[in-house]
């Protein structure tokens, strides 16, 4: 019920490059480079400029890796509805996102799949204008 | 027949908005008050005209001069922009500094303007900044340099103007690399146009980089009265740096 109140958007006008608003996306991440993950919620860091999300994720070989996944910022987050209990370690989730330009295991999310199926916006599109 | 009326139109538009009448505080002045944030975020982006490129949708240029919405920069500066784009790890605010004054007037936050008597305060939410411009004819502080530099201000009307000394000229434009330098000085026009769009034009001066003045104009568009202000701190979630090339290389050509 926790994620009942959240007010969010989905890929409704069409998937976008994510855009962070407070450094350019270009930097860091490669809009060629999309990843799919699906895990577990290990830690949500409800914080600015960015809020992070810490997600454990099981390679096709069994292992589990590790993934920092950065969201827009907690103030764009929350007001789109989302607080600090939306996401709470043992949630399973899939985020859409793109890698880092470093190979490591960061991404920018786009979307979360909430446990519930619902598909949000993970407040860095380029329409973040509220 | 469609062009007349097209025309027609257009001109009762243009006079409905030149016959705006803004309220007024008790004291003569127009009433900025409230939370505004730029209407398109296309110029937080590049404030150039821009095509779709990698991690920015297309957009207009928001200058207004010189004609044709080109900064004028002198030869071997735009270069040094192009280099900043393939370089965007050293934008200063990704390093959680200030905006620097034109750009803190139009990223993708909010800000909130308060009135007084001998002041005009602007609350900017990305990285708490805090523009306090007199209005009593005060002089410029000797041998200060800021992020924002300082302001001074006075009223032509119902035109706020604001003169912008002090820069530090390390500030970008946008996301996009382009910058100003040392001695740049701005003047800032506010006008509201609506009850709800405040008009923001800045021309900026600065003869080490621009061969002439150039001005932009980004409308800023009231928000609804349930926005308020969020604490934004910089630091606690930066998280960035260590996956970003090295920042600040040196560029060929920059200004020492």
């Amino acid at each position: 019920m926790r994620i009942g109140v959240l007010l969010l958007v989905g890929c409704v006008m069409g998937c976008v490059l994510p855009l962070s608003a407070h450094h350019s996306f270009a930097a860091e991440f490669d809009d060629k480079q999309p990843v799919k993950l699906d895990g577990t919620v290990v830690k949500f860091d409800f914080m600015n400029p960015h809020s992070w999300i810490y997600l454990d994720v099981k390679n096709p070989d069994g292992a589990t890796v590790r993934w920092s996944v950065e969201t827009g910022s907690t103030n764009a987050l929350f007001r789109r509805g989302w607080r600090k209990e939306s996401l709470r370690a043992g949630d399973h989730i899939t985020i859409d996102a793109f890698r880092a330009k470093d190979g490591s295991n960061t991404a920018n999310a786009s979307t979360v799949k909430l446990p519930d199926g619902r598909q949000v916006s993970a407040a860095s599109s380029r329409d973040d204008t509220k | 027949m469609k062009l007349l009326v097209l025309l027609a139109i257009a001109a009762v538009c243009v006079t409905a908005q030149s016959a705006f009448t803004p309220p007024h505080l008790p004291d003569g002045h127009p009433d900025f008050g409230g939370i505004w944030m730029a209407a398109t975020l296309s110029a937080a982006f590049n404030v150039e005209e821009h095509a779709a490129s990698y991690g920015t949708p297309a957009g207009p240029s928001v200058i207004v001069d010189p004609p044709g919405g080109k900064l004028p920069y002198l030869p071997g500066m735009r270069e040094r922009a192009a280099d900043n784009d393939q370089h965007r790890e050293r934008d200063p605010v990704g390093q959680c500094h200030m905006h620097g004054v034109p750009r803190v007037m139009f990223p993708p936050f909010p800000l909130e303007v308060l009135q007084d008597g001998d002041y005009v305060v602007i609350l900017t939410e990305t990285e708490h900044g805090v523009r306090i411009i007199p209005t009593d004819g005060r002089p410029f502080r000797k041998d200060y340099s800021s992020w924002n530099g300082d302001s001074r201000g006075h009223w032509e009307g119902d035109r706020f103007v604001v003169e912008v000394r002090g820069l530090n000229g390390k500030g970008w434009l946008d996301q996009a690399g382009n910058f100003v330098g040392a001695g740049a000085t701005v003047v800032e026009r506010f006008r509201l146009t609506a009850k709800d769009t405040l008009e923001y034009e800045a021309t900026v001066e600065n003869p080490a980089v621009f061969s002439r003045p150039f001005t932009v104009r980004v409308p800023l568009r009231r928000r609804p009265a349930d926005v308020e202000l969020l604490e934004y701190g910089c630091i606690e979630g930066e998280r960035d740096a260590a996956h970003l090339p090295p920042a600040n290389a040196p560029v060929k050509g920059a200004q020492k």
